[in-house]
């Protein structure tokens, strides 16, 4: 009975890079051959991808094409986040800026204020002192 | 980078890990789990290994793009769908119209394999597919009793009944899905 429920299950069992490679070489044994077709069959992705790979003049060449494609994959990918962290430097880049330029302005305040408060308290002294030199002139020439 | 290394992590896995930490290796794993069934439909549909591979290439960068834009839940079936849209986007370029014989192949519809499963799980659906066999034509019901109740491989059948191996597959599926319709239309009935 479990035929009968074959036909329309679509649970489809993953066929492996190795088995779709030896099923294109013509690699296995009847029973071996009907394992892969019932996967395929449950899989139009399978069905179509085996066909189109027997269209192939040359069988090698679809593994080193598959490498290459691979290879050419993971280059693109690993460029991407290259970018990808360019451009996370960049923009932390900017909030680095403008936090050093609100520091200088703090800073720069603080040093301004200091200054003038400075200058008021050199004026308060030097007129200070200057009252009492004449205070005490005053009561020398008394 | 070593497939094998990553093999015990299941598709929805590897995107669920792409999609928490953003990280493109992810996908790049995840692809290239792919790619020999990606170069195989693109070669079905284009006929061309120069622009099957560049398909592919081209298929990798929608993919990437796509993913990060929105979340994908059956990656297998979506992937499969990209592919044959892409294909018959590059078709049409090249011909200002999709061939006759590719259209029926190419109604790229990404399935569900929950839904899919569920009429298995009723009763009658047994005796439904008996009875519906008998209603396929004759060449379908032939190639789909030797394929799913003979368990005879491809090779086998096209030797028994002198149709060619593209017959005999072209049957099976068409079989499969005609019996499919048919079999869910009964029990509806039920």
């Amino acid at each position: 009975m479990a035929e009968w429920k074959d036909i329309l299950s679509d649970e489809e069992e993953q066929v492996s890079e190795q088995e779709l490679m030896k099923y294109l070489d013509g690699d296995l044994s009847e029973e071996e051959k009907y394992v892969i077709e019932k996967k395929m069959a449950a899989s139009g992705f399978e069905n179509d991808a085996v066909e189109g790979l027997q269209q192939f003049d040359d069988k090698t060449a679809v593994q080193q094409s598959v490498e290459l494609l691979n290879k050419n994959l993971h280059k693109q990918l690993a460029s991407r986040k290259l970018r990808k962290d360019k451009r996370k430097l960049k923009d932390s880049g900017w909030v680095l800026i403008a936090a050093l330029i609100i520091l200088g302005v703090c800073i720069l305040g603080y040093v301004v204020i200091r200054i003038y408060h400075q200058q008021k308290i050199n004026e308060a002294v030097s007129q200070t002192s200057a009252k009492n030199i004449s205070v005490h002139r005053a009561s020398v020439s008394s | 980078m070593d497939k094998d290394a990553f093999k015990h992590i299941e598709d929805k896995d590897l995107l669920a890990k792409f999609y928490t930490d953003g990280n493109n290796q992810w996908l790049g794993i995840l692809l290239q789990r792919y790619t020999l069934l990606l170069l195989g439909v693109c070669m079905k549909y284009l006929k061309n290994e120069e622009d099957a591979r560049d398909s592919v290439q081209q298929v990798f960068l929608k993919v990437i793009t796509e993913l990060q834009k929105y979340k994908v839940e059956y990656f297998k079936s979506w992937l499969y769908m990209v592919a044959k849209n892409y294909c018959l986007m590059k078709l049409r370029d090249r011909h200002g119209k999709i061939p006759v014989e590719l259209t029926d192949n190419l109604v790229a519809i990404a399935d569900e394999p929950e839904r899919r499963v569920e009429i298995l799980a009723k009763d009658n659906t047994l005796n439904a597919i008996a009875e519906s066999l008998n209603e396929l034509n004759d060449e379908q019901k032939l190639c789909v009793t030797l394929f799913y109740l003979q368990k005879k491989s491809y090779q086998q059948i096209t030797d028994i009944t002198g149709y060619s191996l593209l017959q005999v597959k072209s049957f099976i599926q068409n079989g499969k899905r005609n019996l499919k319709i048919i079999v869910e239309k009964k029990i509806k009935q039920r």
